[in-house]
């Protein structure tokens, strides 16, 4: 999208620290994977990749 | 997803298997299958509905229709017959073969036929090692090539499609959806969604090993997200409400407009009501111009008062004589240094004292060329400053002037308008009187709800503002012990991460918007020779505005404009989806960059220009198109124009059992075909012939 140049809609998502960012990385595949299914439960998985990244 | 071919077997009119229709992809990429009305081209674009998404075009396929009526027929009492479809298709570098099927069962009795209920599905697909390899999750595999709430805007029914322009309100949703789908930015909403939830659950843990300080913040979280979801439903009871306000006001307008005796003053006040909209806009708009106007020029008027004093400095200079100097300094120094005047007399101090003295008195003077030098310059650019303040004061007039005219004629508008009001309201025949005080009263409870939804959004955003203080303060909070640190750690990052994910996400609605509107614009700049300019509305409606005298305001398009208008949207939608695709950077996500359209009857209701038109954009809208027509709706311009874009032709050949029919040849490829021929048996059927690819 060529507006993009002003806003970058992906510039939030890859702000430090390293820990969010790969917290983000980890939790958007993970959706991504789902997307086909109209109402995935992942809060558990969420949950594991937070415990996971910050310990 | 690149569509290879299609076959079907017993499938509505199609008796027997029909040899593949092949597709057209690359640069000719338009397909065209010619048929007349009931040859089968519905039954076309619903064979890849119900094969791919189980979902079929209004009123189309109920089970016992499915299989070919001669071919049930045919069959022996106790026979088995099968109704197939099988797509071909190749989605980033797998090739696939779905195939639906539906069995019915021939009875004894020969009017009865059993149908079964589970239709059977099976997809194979084979990789870049060619192996075939059978999936079982059908739907899931297909969901991830082309989602199924998607499948709507590439799989249509021409002559409807002019629905998406004025959709209902869950209609208006899909359209939203349907375009964050594409570009995967559903996964934002999800993640925020289900990171909510995370962080719920993340903050009880903290909670039960929580200091007193986060407790009490929990506390007081819960408490106003309790508030909150109050306002929020009420805030939709609200919405409902006026839905339900507004759609009987509009159907009390429309019978006071039928009414004969009425009608005029009905239609007078139609027209005073869109007058009143139209200057309220004038009103907002020229209230901007004025905001903006004080913002960019009006410190202008502050330095006025220096401009006065640099006028007066000047002028006082002028009337001392000091000004304008007439010599230069440096030319009094070069004199002084050289010990010569120009009047070839001494300079020196201990030859002329006097003459030197002279001279030096003269360098006291000369200073203020370099005054001058400068008094010149900022002499002009005050100038420019004062024409800029008078410029100033004269637009602000302007404005001001142009709101009062608004103002003003606003009060007369709604003068008239009670007065209207009160007329009708006093009208001696009841059913008037009745229907102008029914309208008032739904006019009060608009009013009355709008106001009532304004005040709840303000005390959302009020307490929406506490909480995020609230969860600042709680990710800010630092526990004491190891666990409770930890516990702490992780309700910050996920505080944190939500807000990362929350706003690219409102920064992927800011732009998405306007990307997808910028393309319609041009796309619908292109096809239309209207004046209009497509608009998207806040709830993602597509309308078309009209801006020739003054504010763009709505214009009632005609159906033909219409399905031009959601053509373009559809056109618009890949495109932006296929250059988000294209991009280094993306969210993760199925790639899902190339589409194809297949369209039943796109042209049915449009007149030439459009026809040529479209015709003529319609392979650059996605990249394959397959386009049903009947031989009317084919011949002159739209065959015409994509004559050299069409790179496989069909025929359906309609069988009929009636003895006289009238035929309807078509030229296509050099050959002619009959659309209509006689059937050898008391059974109609459609045959499918190839013309060629080109």
């Amino acid at each position: 999208m060529d507006l993009d140049k002003d806003i970058d809609p992906l510039e939030p998502l890859k702000r430090e620290p390293e820990e969010y960012k790969t917290i983000i990385k980890k939790i958007l595949e993970l959706e991504s994977e789902r997307l086909y299914q109209r109402q995935p439960h992942l809060n558990d998985d969420i949950i594991r990749i937070i415990k996971e990244v910050i310990r | 997803m690149n569509l290879i071919s299609l076959r079907m077997h017993n499938f509505r009119q199609f008796l027997g298997t029909t040899p593949e229709i092949r597709f057209a992809s690359g640069k000719k990429n338009v397909t065209v299958i010619f048929g007349t009305n009931g040859a089968g081209k519905t039954a076309i674009l619903n064979a890849f509905t119900w094969t791919l998404y189980d979902s079929t075009t209004r009123g189309f396929l109920f089970p016992d229709q499915i299989i070919n009526k001669a071919a049930l027929r045919k069959a022996k009492p106790g026979d088995t017959v099968e109704g197939w479809v099988e797509i071909k298709f190749d989605h980033l570098g797998k090739k696939y073969v779905l195939r639906k099927t539906h069995r019915a069962i021939r009875t004894k009795n020969e009017a009865d036929v059993v149908n079964q209920d589970n239709d059977v599905r099976s997809l194979q697909w084979a990789g870049e090692d060619g192996q075939w390899r059978t999936e079982t999750s059908i739907s899931d595999v297909i969901g991830r090539i082309l989602p199924v709430d998607l499948h709507t805007y590439f799989f249509f029914d021409g002559e409807r499609i002019e629905r998406l322009v004025q959709p209902t309100k869950e209609e208006q949703a899909d359209i939203s959806n349907a375009t964050r789908k594409l570009l995967g930015i559903e996964i934002l909403e999800r993640a925020s969604r289900h990171l909510t939830s995370s962080k719920k659950i993340l903050e009880k843990d903290l909670e039960a090993i929580g200091d007193p300080e986060t407790v009490k913040l929990l506390k007081e979280k819960t408490e106003i997200e309790i508030i909150i979801h109050g306002h929020e439903v009420r805030a939709s009871e609200l919405g409902r409400n006026l839905v339900g306000h507004r759609a009987r006001k509009e159907e009390l307008e429309k019978r006071l407009r039928e009414l004969h005796e009425v009608k005029s003053i009905q239609e007078r006040r139609d027209q005073l009501n869109k007058d009143v909209e139209a200057r309220k806009a004038a009103l907002i708009q020229t209230g901007q111009d004025l905001s903006n106007l004080i913002s960019s020029r009006g410190y202008s008027v502050f330095i006025q008062p220096a401009s006065v004093s640099y006028r007066a400095l000047i002028d006082g200079l002028r009337q001392r004589g000091e000004l304008p100097a007439g010599i230069k300094r440096q030319f009094v120094d070069d004199l002084l240094n050289g010990g010569m005047c120009i009047c070839e007399r001494s300079l020196k101090e201990e030859v002329a004292p006097d003459a030197r003295r002279a001279v030096e008195h003269w360098r006291g003077k000369a200073g203020l060329a370099d005054v001058e030098e400068k008094a010149l310059r900022m002499g002009g650019e005050v100038k420019q400053l004062e024409i800029a303040i008078e410029e100033f004061w004269k637009l602000l007039d302007q404005y001001e002037q142009k709101r009062a005219a608004d103002r003003k004629e606003v009060a007369r508008i709604e003068e008239e308008l009670e007065a209207i009001s009160e007329k009708l309201r006093n009208s001696p025949k009841e059913e008037v009187s009745g229907l102008e005080a029914e309208l008032k009263k739904t006019q009060g409870a608009i009013e009355a709800d709008v106001l009532e939804q304004a005040t709840i959004n303000a005390a959302i955003k009020q307490q929406q503002h506490r909480l995020a203080e609230i969860e600042h303060d709680i990710a800010r909070h630092k526990g004491n012990e190891a666990k409770q640190q930890l516990a702490q750690r992780r309700v910050n990052a996920a505080y944190q991460i939500l807000s990362r994910i929350d706003e690219s996400r409102s920064r992927f609605e800011t732009t998405l918007r306007v990307a997808l509107l910028k393309k319609i614009r041009h796309l619908f700049d292109i096809v239309s020779y209207t004046p209009y300019v497509p608009d998207i509305t806040d709830g993602y409606a597509l309308r078309l505005l009209e801006s020739a005298g003054g504010a763009p305001l709505p214009v009632a398009a005609s159906q033909g404009e219409s399905q031009i208008l959601s053509l373009c949207f559809i056109g618009a939608m890949i495109d932006l989806a296929r250059e988000y695709h294209s991009r280094k950077e993306k969210l993760p996500g199925p790639d899902s960059s190339v589409y194809p359209l297949v369209m039943d009857s796109p042209f049915g209701s449009l007149g030439p220009t459009y026809r040529h038109q479209v015709a003529d954009h319609i392979s650059i809208l996605a990249d394959q198109v397959v386009v049903m027509a009947t031989n009317t709706q084919w011949r002159g311009e739209v065959e015409e124009s994509l004559k050299g874009r069409v790179g496989a032709s069909y025929v359906l050949e309609y069988f009929s059992p009636k003895e006289k029919i009238q035929k309807e040849p078509v030229d296509v490829g050099g050959r002619t075909f009959d659309l209509i021929r006689r059937s050898p048996s008391e059974f109609e059927y459609t045959q499918v012939q190839e013309v060629g690819h080109a």
